[in-house]
């Protein structure tokens, strides 16, 4: 009975509607009207520095009764000394693992566990990160490991060990994925095997490691003066910046000496690598090269919005790009197809990728070439650039999506020297690129003709078609 | 893009576990009793109002303030559970081919181009026919090969491409994607608010009137989706096989992308036809969750769906898997390291043993103080990862819990399969402890407030319970239901369902080959 009062009610709000509408029913978007502009103002973040030099980013948001906390630390596995790589990853591992001080690992994991919060950390290529979701009403509960997992993690050995081993166990399946294994095999083609910015763990390198090393690579590198927390949620920011003093208050800064980290090659060696997988029956191709530096501050890179855009219509803006188009939609030679491209600390890259049957991995190849060097020859069309610009405008206000994802961007941002104004700033500057700006920094970057190649698949059945891409190196899989 | 879920969408009530928030602080402290000590109870609420459209379909608005975004969902009741061998693949090709336009969208001239529509639907269901059932000569397929590809030319003529993509990207699309399990198929995007009309134009006449525009070029995308996600990937292929002995004649044991052959022999008019059985607004449902003007929002769903006609009701599904009595074995050959997956059928949400299988796959596997984790991992170091889920491969009809590990090097298999065995005994003969379970519970309800953190998470949340269960209010019924379970119900469950002869077990073996080719 309910059920019909309420159909009869949407059925006079029907009515009604229908006849607000003056003309028929749109059929095409070109017949709505214009959306109209977006109002929205971005939650102001509230910044502030413990005296020990941490750095806070705070954003209450009492929407959910949850809390969000990222600790951002300066430390990375491009610090890993040579082999030892996988260092930084295990101690990233291990910082949670390991217990605290104060909570040996045990019942750490079981208070956590009990209350629902969801504590975890790594140690990526530049930075560590220590994270923790839970319910604001176990603040009191939590916030004290969260800080000493920062500050005094235990590393206990039967942990570690377990990390250790699970580390290994990864590494002997890291040849089973076909994406997985051509992006990290990819990054060194592109920036040489022992760069720091492209090696990755082997079983020597992680079977040498030991909970010394692992404590000894937490004490240079996590110190308050280099770390920056970023928190949202249900809180009171007053409250809450008191009771981090007071749990971090007593953390020492300490000046870091970071060793130096081996630049990148100016140019990767052109050619074609084919990683030899006999079994496969789908072929995958990327091709690349290194682009440039993002630059901090004053020095920031500002070629990325131009090179935003360009890459959006070249293969970034999914089925509009230009390969998606052609090797997707047009030709079916592909269910995934694309690029990406980046600047980076030291170099960036610029990576296109697809996967094939292996009768069309040539013609993929030759596709994205055409495509690329079409990228580099002519600026694009209007229409290309318009749709790209509306696209990157109109998503922008997906940034201010939740509260826990703002203040873990505006962390990273700081951390890598964005612009203080990036934000601020973003629309604007996307706006302002033309299509010359695509072509230049297309030119500047961007050398189809010196392009790194990358297929796997079964290199007796592939190498005869993909000569022309130039010289071709059949590797095997790598060893673990 | 266009995924397909691997395990099929994990259940309602196993996606459900990962997000409510609400009147379950009512269950555990009714206001007339004092207020409980410790911490305040965790509340899972979603605030939705419910529209029934006159043609059957039913529209869940939920207005919640924040950054100007909505994510917009449109679910239908049809899955790779309704189709039969043969068509199998039918219902994930037909979400590909939902993104090709309508006689509007995606079309520089439907006049014109649809007489050589039509023409190419006649050669290429033709071609597709006699190369699936071997007729016709070399000659004759070539010829008519040729002009499939000269129909198509000409038909590209008219072809705005992806021109569903194209708008959706302009307005600045997040997140745009749809997904077919075995259970449902369902299309989701996250827009600026600003862009609320063009989703209700898009989407209604996604329903109202798609063509199924470069079908042809589209299946061979959909042969490539497969060698990637199934024929190139040890756990593809051991889980479809997995599926397809577990079931021996419910619908659940066929992939929900199709098996090879019956993908390359999908026709246009089959699809034509699976559109017109499925595809009506009484089965569907359209969710909105964000911030949007709900007095507009609900003008514009009369005005774009609510005049979309009403077609009839799908077929149901009678078959009913025979009771298990027997363990079932499989070996899959893949050159990969060990996988295992073990599966018990249980029935399906409301029965009460569903709800106490999602505790106990809680118990034994979420999180590193889980009953699994410990004894395998950390304690007897036998597997890499072990991990379980409920209603596999979905949740409309009576399924599987399953748990999959990956042994570590040297590890046999028998000696993982030990070890589960005499956890699973523990949870039949000893009593859980009322801290565990309160552990599990608070996961459980934790995890679907964290759903709600998202609007995207939420529409699929609450569109996918109200298409399984009939009404999306069944996830705070749910939830009550979690509060409820004791000690014994856990046993009880453990007992019934997780036994030997109701289980199937497969594992990852090396072909005879690979062990060759790696000595030479």
């Amino acid at each position: 009975m309910k059920r019909l009062t309420c159909a009869l009610a949407l059925l006079t709000a029907a009515g009604l509607a229908i006849s607000a509408r003056q003309g028929p029913l749109p059929v095409r978007p070109e017949q709505l009207p214009k959306a109209a502009p977006l109002a929205f103002t971005p939650p102001s973040l509230l910044r502030e520095s413990l005296p020990n030099g941490m750095r806070l980013i705070l954003l209450p948001d009492h929407s959910l009764p949850l809390v969000k906390l990222y600790a951002i630390v300066k430390a990375g596995s491009i610090y890993d000394p040579a082999g030892k790589t996988g260092l930084a990853e295990l101690t990233g591992a291990a910082l949670k693992a390991g217990g605290t001080v104060k909570y040996p690992a045990g019942a750490m994991e079981q208070t956590l566990e009990s209350i629902a919060a969801e504590l975890s950390t790594s140690i990526g290529e530049e930075y560590g990160e220590v994270r923790l979701n839970l319910l604001s009403r176990d603040l009191g509960t939590a916030l004290p490991i969260f800080a000493g997992v920062l500050m005094e993690p235990a590393f206990a050995q039967d942990k570690l060990e377990i990390e250790k081993s699970q580390m290994e166990e990864e590494i002997r399946r890291q040849n089973e994925d076909p994406w997985e294994v051509s992006f990290r095999e990819m990054k060194k083609a592109l920036y040489g095997d022992d760069s720091p910015w492209a090696r990755t763990p082997t079983l020597k390198s992680v079977d040498g490691l030991t909970r010394e090393e692992c404590e000894a690579f937490h004490r240079r590198y996590f110190h308050p003066n280099d770390t920056i927390l970023a928190v949202a949620g249900d809180f009171d920011p007053k409250a809450m910046t008191g009771e981090l003093q007071r749990l971090f208050g007593g953390w020492r800064p300490e000046k870091v000496e970071y060793p130096p980290v081996a630049p990148a090659p100016e140019r990767p060696t052109p050619g074609l690598i084919l990683m030899d997988q006999p079994h496969l029956t789908q072929a995958t191709v990327l091709a690349g090269e290194l682009t440039g530096r993002r630059g901090r501050g004053a020095r920031f890179n500002g070629d990325i919005y131009a090179l935003d855009v360009m890459n959006f219509i070249l293969g970034g803006g999914g089925f509009t790009s230009t390969l998606t188009r052609e090797i997707r939609s047009s030709r079916g030679l592909a269910y995934t197809a694309g690029s990406m491209v980046s600047f980076g600390t030291d170099r960036g890259d610029f990576v296109a990728y697809c996967q094939t049957g292996l009768p069309t991995t040539a013609e993929v190849c030759g596709l994205i070439r055409r495509a690329v060097a079409e990228a580099t020859a002519a600026p694009p069309s209007a229409e290309e650039l318009e749709t790209a610009k509306s696209s990157l405008l109109n998503k922008f206000v997906f940034n201010y999506q939740n509260s826990g994802q703002i203040v873990h961007q505006a962390a990273l941002q700081e951390f890598f020297g964005y612009p203080e104004d990036y934000m601020a700033t973003y629309s604007q500057r996307i706006q302002a690129v033309t299509a010359q700006d695509c072509l230049a920094v297309a030119r500047k970057y961007l050398h189809p003709g010196d392009f790194t190649y990358f297929v796997l698949g079964p290199a007796k059945e592939l190498a005869p078609s993909l000569r022309p891409f130039g010289a071709i190196t059949v590797q095997p899989l790598p060893e673990p | 893009m266009r995924k397909e879920s691997r395990r099929g969408a994990r259940s309602w009530a196993l996606a459900l576990g990962l997000c409510l928030a609400g009147p379950l602080a009512l269950l555990a402290a009714p206001p007339e009793a004092p207020p409980p000590k410790g911490p305040a109870p965790i509340t899972v609420r979603i605030h939705g109002e419910t529209l029934k459209l006159p043609n059957g379909m039913t529209f869940v608005l939920v207005q919640r303030p924040g950054a100007p975004t909505f994510a917009g969902y449109i679910g239908f009741r049809v899955g790779g559970v309704d189709t039969v061998p043969g068509d199998t693949g039918l219902a994930h090709m037909f979400e590909h081919m939902a993104f090709k336009g309508t006689q509007h969208i995606g079309t520089t001239d439907w006049a014109k181009e649809k007489p050589l529509y039509e023409a190419l639907e006649k050669a290429g269901d033709e071609l597709t026919l006699m190369r699936a059932e071997g007729k016709g000569t070399p000659e004759q397929r070539a010829a008519l090969a040729e002009k499939v590809k000269e129909l198509s030319r000409e038909e590209h003529r008219y072809i705005k491409k992806d021109e569903f993509d194209y708008w959706y990207t302009l307005a600045g699309e997040r997140a745009e994607n749809a997904s077919t399990s075995e259970d449902l198929t369902q299309y989701y995007v996250m827009l600026p608010s600003n862009a609320l009309e063009l989703w209700m134009l898009m989407e209604s006449q996604r329903i109202r009137e798609p063509v199924l525009r470069e079908f042809y070029s589209e299946r061979s995308v959909i042969e490539q989706e497969r060698l990637m996600r199934t024929d190139n990937d040890p756990m593809g292929k051991l889980y479809e096989q997995f599926e397809a002995t577990a079931f021996m004649a419910h619908p659940y044991r066929l992939p929900t992308i199709g098996w090879a052959s019956d993908v390359r022999a999908l026709t246009m008019a089959k699809a034509q036809a699976f559109f017109h059985e499925y595809y009506s607004p009484s089965n569907a449902v359209g969710v909105l969750v964000g911030n949007f003007d709900v007095a507009q929002a609900k003008r514009w769903i009369a005005e774009f769906f609510g005049t979309i006609p009403r077609r009839g009701d799908p077929p149901p599904i009678v078959t009913k898997e025979p009771k298990q009595e027997e363990e079932r074995r499989i070996q899959v050959a893949f050159d990969a390291h060990p996988q295992m997956l073990m599966g018990w059928h249980k029935p399906t949400w409301p029965s009460p043993g569903d709800t106490r299988m999602d505790i106990i796959s809680n118990l034994l596997t979420d999180g590193v103080t889980s009953r699994l984790y410990r004894r395998l991992v950390e304690e007897d170091h036998l597997v890499l990862e072990v991990q379980s889920w409920n209603d596999d491969p979905g949740a409309r009809y009576d399924n599987l819990f399953v748990i999959q590990a990956s042994p570590n090097e040297g590890v046999p298999y028998e000696k993982v399969e030990k070890a589960i065995t005499e956890e699973i005994d523990r949870l039949k003969t000893e009593p859980v402890s009322a801290a565990e379970l309160e552990k599990a519970k608070t996961r459980i309800l934790a995890s679907y407030l964290r759903r709600l953190d998202s609007t995207l998470s939420t529409a699929q949340l609450v569109g996918a319970t109200q298409l399984i269960t009939g009404d999306w209010h069944n996830i705070e019924i749910y939830l009550q239901q979690v509060q409820a379970v004791t000690p014994q119900e856990i046993q009880k469950t453990a007992a019934a369902y997780l036994t030997t002869g109701n289980r199937t077990v497969a594992t990852l073996v090396k072909p005879p080959q690979a062990g060759k080719e790696a000595q030479r």
